[in-house]
């Protein structure tokens, strides 16, 4: 189970890195292994930010090294590079925060769905995100580790979600930590607190209509789902209207596009969230000790009711 | 040859025109389904499992021969000091690893719960307060108590929690994980209905989950407040329903309690449906090891201490628990059954009072138990004299614990803790597939390449 | 038989014989007798700490940098010290601060409360000048709670006495097992509201969610607003002039009483079909599917 956050500023920039994570931080104790970030920046014009990941992590991991591993990751960068020279991808830019987590800024004016696919064909290879203005970053770890680790405290943006992980039924790593993209929407990320009871039958209805899943994590099913009505010409207001018919179990979940912030609960409402709201800002996290990890000052926070559904705009 | 006739030949005593039985619906089946015809609902009933599955029988011991030095079988010294919760400040020192698990007052008679707990004190044990509040005289009797905080919190009391030694947080039984308590109207007298605030002569069907947590992200403040309330003294300790065990176990060990107590599908109860009893849960081999892989792949092993309980019947039960990774065993229906749990006592008449001999008797739910400990009735509660029962409580207490030891010994351990999965070898290849250790005579375990480090 | 020799044995009585043998560490003596308390372990019948106070005595304490088990020691030692009047700054939407206080104190907490404020108390006078999170006053034996904001989702889960007063909305499950006492909110309240409530009462001003008094097993709930819906067992009834001025008593009390008066509120009993659901007819059967 987990600790989720979301934020967003209204008509302007601020230090959304650095806010996450203080927020998540607050968060520690609602999940300690794996910490993740989808924060939103100005837009590149003509470009898109693509995160990806080249090996896996995990919490048994450390137990026995391999040294070849390094050799393995070297091998799989230069065959994604090379798919993206085969598809004509410009790389405007390419920065590495760990061997295997690497941001690239790239141009390219063909399908991006068939370019993600080709390149997650490399054996270990997942886009972990993929838009003009989205910045996805998970890893085992606290908050404050995280964000260290892949240098957010100076990231500047409009909006941003976070979540801290508590594994329930799937594993302790990278794989299994949220937030999720929604493949292959550009800028939708979904991060998830609760767990879904009819995972196995809404998976594999996604996977008939050709939907790829990563992990055995029930959240990214609500990614998937996510851009499985995105695609289909549906709102997001409407995707979590009808989420909340569809999906058994227990969650509240927040989803974030490019200019857009949403959250829906379930009938039980029995995954917390408290709600600020103000012209200027909306702060969401699932204990009122995150949104005070930001805003000192005396507010007023409320608790959305079970069914709620609710998309700010930014 | 008499007129051509043949003689009549001796005629078989078989119907030749009966099929055979079914083994779908034998006759226990077509009662089971006219009864639910008349009933409209699910049948209740006490007692532990009826169905066959994997058990502690399955498996035997290894003892030292001439590979092993064997110590004295019944003076040299084996250490049975058991530890609950090393971590807290005030850790459960057990003088024995088998303790009595929480039965309420309401399902069990004030005679019954003040005699287990006479009994437990006398073996230097604990015991544990169940359902539905503290009867100040049980805590009288017990050297060392857990207060149960259960989802129903009837009775629950922070003036009672700050005088426990333990606090445990039940999250789902054995017998019917996932499912609340029962206590049938016949056994909610004033007394009882008292205690747990409820109108006298209720059916009470408890709730399923807690209502102040509705997650594992909670219970993890929920462990830090009760933690708050009794000034990190004693441990908590989290009482789980085996079913997905390692998955389970592993959630449990996030929110960092100081012990976790599994409960196998062979767990007893004093009423629920007879489905959910016979069809929910895993048997206690594999949920122990499952359990243990859990705690250790965290690296929790000597942190948070790991209880087991369900279907413990002797002492070999208890040395095979705790060789599969148990740190203590907690007994409830074969504590009752020292109390006098389906004796033919002379002050009782099974076939007239229950309908059944005794031995079969299944009835606590009616609350008509004709030995007087899962009754409210003070007629029947006047068949069990509280002073034996507490002696007989503590001789079987007594007496789990030197047969453990002795095979603990005569594995060559002088601490009954040093048991472990190399000790034991299965008889069946379910019980080698689900405990983990190979099966008698060869080095396979089934479905496992190494055993040592599952 | 390690560390004990021969000689030593013999001069032991049977029961060290046996204990220094491994055999057993049990009292041998007074096995069917009654266990006395032994002086010894008095303390363990004794409450760790139950001081008195003197609500005159001002302490305050800012709670900013502090971490709960702090605080929460720190009021303790206050109140050790006689302190009856305690003042929390800053406590940021702590976990778990004041609970467990089992004597009279006036906690005032200039802020608002995370998850389990004050659960678990027996007597105090709390004023919570922000919003508290989930589970606040859960399990609460007597004492008054006043939230001026809103609150979280199980509001006075499980309490069995005093007044739990929030002015604003509160979240869903308010009530849950509820085993005495009241709760009075001012706003609305979500779905599940009064899940098996047991006993006591709940007054909630504005609206309630869906399933309303879920199952309930007796109590009463009165609701000023409009029910999404009553849940199993639940059933409305006639408000009498004991429920009127018993309504217009508490809400004057708290500062809460509606300018149109109390007459608009609805009644939510128990059904009682529940009690005994092996007597129901067949008809009746389904209530529960």
């Amino acid at each position: 189970m987990c600790g989720i956050a979301g934020l967003m500023h209204r008509g302007n920039v601020a230090n959304v890195g650095k806010e996450m994570t203080s927020m998540l931080q607050a968060l520690k104790h609602r999940g300690p292994d794996s910490t993740g970030f989808a924060v939103y920046g100005p837009p590149h014009p003509g470009e898109y930010v693509m995160r990806l990941k080249l090996d896996e992590r995990s919490d048994d991991m450390d137990v026995h090294v391999d040294f070849q591993n390094e050799k393995i990751v070297e091998q799989r960068l230069q065959e994604v590079e090379r798919r993206m020279q085969e598809k004509g991808v410009d790389v405007r830019d390419r920065q590495e925060a760990t061997p295997y987590a690497q941001r690239f800024i790239i141009r390219y004016d063909g399908d991006m769905e068939n370019l993600a696919r080709y390149i997650e064909d490399v054996d270990k290879v997942e886009i972990l995100s993929l838009g003009n203005s989205l910045e996805l970053i998970k890893d085992l770890g606290d908050a404050t580790t995280v964000s260290n680790q892949y240098d957010l405290g100076e990231f500047d943006g409009s909006h941003g979600i976070g979540h801290t992980r508590m594994a329930t039924e799937s594993d302790v790593d990278i794989r299994s930590a949220h937030p999720y993209w929604a493949f292959p929407y550009n800028d939708v990320s979904v991060v998830h607190n609760g767990q879904i009871t009819n995972y196995w039958i809404m998976r594999r209805k996604m996977e008939r209509a050709g939907h790829r899943f990563m992990s055995h994590c029930d959240s990214e099913l609500l990614a998937v789902y996510t851009a499985h009505n995105l695609s289909e010409g549906a709102s997001l207001e409407d995707s979590l209207r009808e989420s909340i018919q569809e999906i058994d179990g227990v969650f509240t979940y927040l989803v974030a596009t490019k200019d857009q912030l949403g959250m829906a609960k379930d009938t039980m409402a029995a995954k917390p969230l408290v709600l600020y709201e103000s012209d200027d800002l909306i702060a969401m996290a699932s204990e009122e000790v995150a949104i005070r990890a930001i805003l000192p000052q005396e507010i007023d926070t409320y608790d959305p009711y079970d069914e709620e559904v609710r998309v700010w705009q930014a | 040859m008499e007129n051509g006739k043949v003689p009549s030949k001796h005629k078989t005593e078989r119907d030749v025109y009966r099929l055979g039985d079914s083994f779908i619906f034998p006759p226990r089946v077509i009662d089971d389904i006219h009864i639910k015809a008349e009933l409209g609902r699910y049948r209740m009933r006490g007692f532990s499992l009826f169905k066959k599955i994997p058990h502690w029988d399955d498996l035997t011991f290894l003892p030292g021969t001439l590979t092993r030095f064997v110590i004295e079988g019944y003076r040299e010294k084996c250490d049975t000091k058991t530890v609950i919760g090393p971590r807290a400040k005030r850790p459960l020192e057990l003088d024995i690893p088998i303790y009595i698990t929480g039965m309420s007052f309401g399902a069990l008679s004030y005679e019954a719960k003040t005699a287990l707990a006479r009994g437990a004190t006398m073996a230097g044990t604990a015991t544990c307060s169940g359902e539905g509040g503290m009867i100040p005289d049980e805590r009288r009797y017990s050297s060392k108590w857990f207060y149960q905080c259960i989802q129903s919190r009837y009775g629950f009391n922070p003036h009672h929690l700050v005088l426990a030694d333990g606090c445990e947080f039940f999250i789902g039984q054995g017998c019917k994980v996932g499912l609340g308590g029962h206590l049938m109207g016949q056994k909610v007298t004033d007394q009882v209905a008292e205690m747990r605030s409820l109108p006298a002569g209720i059916d009470q069907r408890s709730p399923a989950r807690h209502p102040d947590w509705l997650g594992p992200d909670d219970l993890a403040l929920k462990i830090n407040e009760i933690r708050e309330v009794t000034d990190w003294q004693i441990p908590i300790q989290l009482k789980l329903g085996a079913a997905r065990v390692y998955d389970d176990v592993r959630m449990a060990v996030k929110c960092n309690p100081d012990s976790i107590y599994i409960d196998g599908m062979e767990g007893s109860t004093g009423a629920g449906p007879h489905l959910a009893t016979e069809d929910t849960g895993v048997p206690g081999m594999a949920a122990i090891r499952q359990a243990r892989r859990a705690i250790d792949d965290l690296g929790r092993r000597g942190e948070i201490s790991l209880v087991y309980a369900g279907g413990i019947r002797n002492g070999a039960d208890v040395a095979k628990a705790i060789a599969l990774g148990a740190d203590a065993i907690a007994i409830g229906h074969s504590a009752m059954m020292a109390l006098n749990c389906n004796k033919d006592i002379p002050e009782a008449d099974f076939p007239e009072e229950m309908g059944v001999e005794a031995g079969h008797c299944y009835h606590c739910h009616t609350g008509r138990c004709p030995v007087g400990v899962a009754t409210q009735d003070p007629k029947l509660r006047a068949r069990l004299d509280p002073d034996a029962a507490a002696e007989r409580v503590y001789n079987f207490l007594h007496s789990l614990t030197i047969e453990a030891q002795l095979f603990a010994r005569a594995c060559g351990k002088t601490n009954i803790h040093s048991l472990e999965p190399e000790d034991l070898a299965a008889l069946t290849m379910e019980a080698s597939a689900i405990a983990g250790v190979p099966l008698a005579g060869t080095d396979y375990t089934v479905g496992v390449e190494d055993y040592h480090h599952l | 038989m390690a560390g004990v020799s021969d000689t030593e044995l013999r001069e032991m009585t049977q029961e060290d014989r046996v204990k220094a043998l491994g055999m057993t560490t049990e009292e041998l003596t007074g096995r069917s007798m009654f266990i006395e308390f032994k002086p010894e372990e008095e303390e363990r019948f004794t409450y760790p700490w139950l001081p008195d106070v003197d609500f005159n005595k001002r302490a305050e304490i800012d709670t900013d940098k502090m971490m709960t088990t702090e605080v929460n020691e720190r009021i303790r030692e206050l109140m050790k010290e006689g302190y009856g009047t305690i003042v929390l700054k800053n406590p940021r939407g702590k976990h778990s601060v004041g609970v467990g206080i089992l004597s009279r104190l006036n906690l005032i907490v200039e802020g608002s409360l995370g998850y389990f404020g004050v659960g678990l108390i027996d007597g105090p006078m709390v004023r919570i000048q922000g919003r508290v999170g989930w589970s606040c006053g859960e399990n609460m034996m007597s004492g008054v709670i006043l939230v001026e904001k809103n609150a979280g989702s199980t509001f006075g889960a499980a309490m069995r006495g005093g007044d739990l007063v929030c002015r604003g909305s509160v979240g869903s499950r308010t009530g849950i097992d509820m085993k005495g006492g009241s709760i009075i909110v001012g706003g609305d309240t979500g779905a599940l509201s009064g899940f098996m409530m047991q006993r006591g009462r709940m007054i909630f001003c504005g609206n309630a969610g869906k399933n309303l008094g879920d199952s309930m097993y007796d109590g009463t709930i009165y609701v000023g607003g409009d029910i999404q819906s009553l849940g199993v067992d639940a059933v409305p009834t006639e408000l009498t002039d004991l429920d009127r001025s018993w309504l217009t008593r508490k809400l004057t009390q708290y500062e809460m009483l509606p300018e149109k008066g109390v007459d608009h509120f609805t009644k939510i009993v128990a059904g009682k079909q529940l009690w005994n659901y092996d007597n129901l007819e067949p008809s009746e059967k389904k209530l529960i599917l």
